[in-house]
């Protein structure tokens, strides 16, 4: 009887301790989950600010000028191309 | 024990030797010191127990919330605005992320209250003020009187719409009275091409103008709330659950091709400030889905800045404008009559001499045509004619045509401020009424009406309701007119095109295409008829031995140069039809040196290929 009562009682230590260890853990987890939550909105800014400035360079009528200004490109005229049919 | 003695024994004393009760009072008497003291730390022990049943059990609901409060916060879970992409996924309205700075003024009044009584010793050095207008760039004075000006209130925006950079410097100073909320600022990488389509939001990211403003509800992100604890280093340490689930808002995929509207865009408003026009308007679809690739309207503005917005300027004049149509609604009457069975392609109508009274009017047209069969009065435009054969079907007949194709009635897109356009019942119209009709007098259309009626002329009659919004699975159509007779007039509409039609400038290289121009009067502000004020049109199919794509140009008043719809609308058809069909890789249906079977081994040289395509393309 007595022998019982002992390890009931350490049982019962024991996972008060586990609990403590628990909670604690639940707290870093939590305290990670909420810096990765943070790291995700900081990355959705990321984002949709190269969106827009992929908008903004690759823009048709920059595009257009560029070729046109810099690369010296043209649209080629109807007896410029060639077709080739499949 | 002591319950049964009877009354009259009561006053004997009661037996020491007797009952457990006896013994203890017996006891008492022995050593009540003792008692008393253990009897009174029974009573704190029990006051003390009390009490933490009374904290624990009875009050607990509010002392839990009392920690909460101190505790807990409701963390905002951010949702925002959806994007509008074309139908490549390209973006043309993007959420980004910005922070409003807002003060407390009542807070700042009292932080320098205290600074110069000297109680907030270690704050001497601090000036919030002056930091917060020097990290925004504002002058320092500005802001100052703002604070003072405001003193008794505990919130107002300082900045708006501040960029992540600018804000996360002010929120690492830490300056007392000073707050920062998140919002999302709308930009349209896209600007002008698509401003008058894609509309705008207001500094509260609501939809205003166009599909943001029709589409606002499916755009709009709810956020949501979670519910945290957080320890004393401001750490959060548990997650208590999500009060509210945050609802990101969904990405509208548009119909648009980004290319091609930049391509009718630019080319629109070339030769709308080419011909010194006060605005035009143009509508590309696709001819089998019922798409539209490419809305433009000219002049346009910039959406990403607000200050130089006009709300004139704003208008999509392809859906909020309508116009009479003037000779583009002829391929109708010449689809209805074919359709009666009264008339055949090659049926000839007396158009000399060049004019005819009906009802009261004369109707005219350019020069005496004299005798000109159905594809004749398209080639010729020929008003005569027209109002020939609509006298000939009846009001009725003509009606029925307008209607089934589309005229008079919503188109179905869904935009803010689109207009059904005008067909009276045919009840209402007069003789000469029938007549005009019949050239496209007395009833107006919007652009996009226009070229979904097109679209079902060249789908084999087939009329779809037409779509902003990219479609994923074949549309259900209505059969308004005989597919025969629907080809039939596309085939007369290549005539239009030719050297000897109204609108030779439409012609593209390689390709056949098939289009009615059309040039009408406007209305001034007398309530007549303008001679000086024209509308001009021009509706385009192409390829039209297969369409695919349609084209609707529209010109208003244009004042330099001619006012004809051939010389005005047509070349920009040409400019816009062109680069369109050589973007979709669509195969030229008009090559006659076109080899039988060419692979890319056996591709001739360019120098060759060149002088063959030279005389090909000369049509």
């Amino acid at each position: 009887m007595k022998f019982l009562f002992g390890i009931l009682a350490l049982a019962v230590f024991a996972s008060a301790l586990a609990v403590v260890n628990t909670a604690q853990q639940d707290r870093d987890v939590t305290r990670a989950l909420s810096t990765h939550r943070q790291a995700i909105e900081k990355l959705n800014v990321t984002y949709a600010e190269l969106q827009l400035e992929q908008g903004a360079l690759a823009a048709q009528g920059r595009v257009d000028q560029i070729a046109q200004t810099r690369l010296n490109m043209h649209v080629p005229s109807a007896d410029q191309i060639t077709m080739v049919f499949r | 024990m002591s319950r049964v003695i009877p009354a009259a024994n009561q006053r004997r004393p009661a037996p020491i030797e007797k009952g457990a009760l006896g013994r203890f009072f017996a006891w008492v008497g022995g050593c009540w010191r003792t008692v008393i003291v253990l009897g009174l730390f029974g009573v704190l022990a029990l006051i003390l127990v009390g009490r933490a049943v009374q904290l624990q059990v009875s009050e607990q609901g509010f002392y839990v919330q009392q920690g909460g409060d101190r505790q807990q916060r409701a963390q905002v879970i951010p949702a925002h605005r959806g994007m509008i992409t074309d139908r490549n996924g390209d973006p043309l309205a993007i959420s980004v992320p910005m922070d409003a700075v807002w003060v407390n003024p009542t807070e700042l009044t009292r932080f320098y209250a205290a600074r110069t009584q000297g109680s907030a010793r270690k704050y001497v050095d601090q000036d919030p003020i002056k930091t917060l207008a020097s990290l925004l760039k504002i002058p320092d004075a500005n802001l100052r009187s703002l604070v003072a000006n405001n003193r008794s209130k505990q919130f107002i925006y300082v900045q708006r719409q501040v960029r992540p950079s600018v804000a996360a410097v002010i929120r690492a100073a830490r300056l007392p009275g000073v707050g920062l909320q998140r919002e999302y600022q709308r930009f349209y990488p896209t600007g002008d091409v698509t401003a008058s389509l894609v509309g705008f939001t207001n500094i509260d990211d609501h939809g205003q103008a166009g599909l943001e403003a029709s589409y606002n509800n499916y755009l709009a992100g709810v956020a949501g709330r979670r519910l945290i604890l957080k320890d004393a280093y401001g750490h959060e340490v548990d997650d208590l659950g999500v009060q509210k689930e945050a609802q990101p808002g969904h990405d509208l995929v548009l119909s648009i091709d980004k290319r091609l509207q930049y391509l009718t865009y630019s080319e629109l408003a070339r030769g709308v400030a080419a011909h010194h026009a006060e605005y035009g308007s143009a509508v590309l679809m696709n001819v089998t889905t019922g798409e539209v690739l490419a809305m433009a309207t000219v002049p346009s503005f910039n959406p990403n800045n607000r200050a130089t917005m006009k709300p004139a300027l704003t208008r999509n004049r392809a859906l909020v404008d309508q116009f009479e149509p003037g000779s583009s609604m002829k391929p109708f009457t010449i689809t209805a009559a074919l359709e009666s069975g009264r008339w055949q392609p090659d049926s000839t109508v007396n158009t000399a001499p060049g004019w005819v009274r009906i009802g009261g009017y004369t109707i005219r047209d350019h020069r005496n045509y004299g005798v000109l069969d159905l594809r004749g009065i398209l080639e010729k435009s020929s008003n005569v004619g027209a109002s020939h054969i609509g006298e000939d079907l009846g009001a009725e007949v003509l009606w029925k045509n307008m209607r089934a194709f589309g005229f008079g009635q919503d188109t179905g897109v869904g935009f803010p401020g689109e207009v059904a356009g005008r067909l009276e019942n045919w009840r209402q119209w007069s003789v000469s009424g029938t007549a005009a009709h019949s050239y496209g007098y007395g009833l107006s259309v919007t652009t996009l009406q226009l070229a979904a009626a097109y679209a079902a002329l060249a789908n084999h009659g087939r009329y779809i309701h037409p779509s902003l919004l990219k479609r994923d699975a074949p549309p259900s159509y209505v059969q308004v007119a005989p597919a025969k007779d629907c080809d039939e007039v596309v085939s007369m509409l290549q005539a239009v095109v030719s050297p000897e039609g109204t609108a030779p400038k439409a012609q593209i290289a390689g390709f056949q295409i098939a289009g009615k121009t059309g040039t009408s009067r406007m209305i001034g502000p007398d309530g007549t008829y303008s001679k000086d004020n024209y509308n001009t049109v021009f509706a385009g199919i192409a390829p039209a031995s297969d369409p695919r794509l349609v084209l609707v140009v529209v010109v208003t008043d244009p004042q330099q140069g001619s006012y004809y719809a051939g010389d005005v609308a047509a070349p920009i058809f040409h400019g816009i039809m062109s680069g369109a069909l050589r973007m979709l890789n669509i195969r030229p249906d008009n090559l006659p040196n076109e080899p039988a079977e060419v692979t890319a081994a056996s591709v001739p040289p360019p120098s060759t290929a060149v002088a063959g395509k030279k005389q090909a393309g000369g049509a």
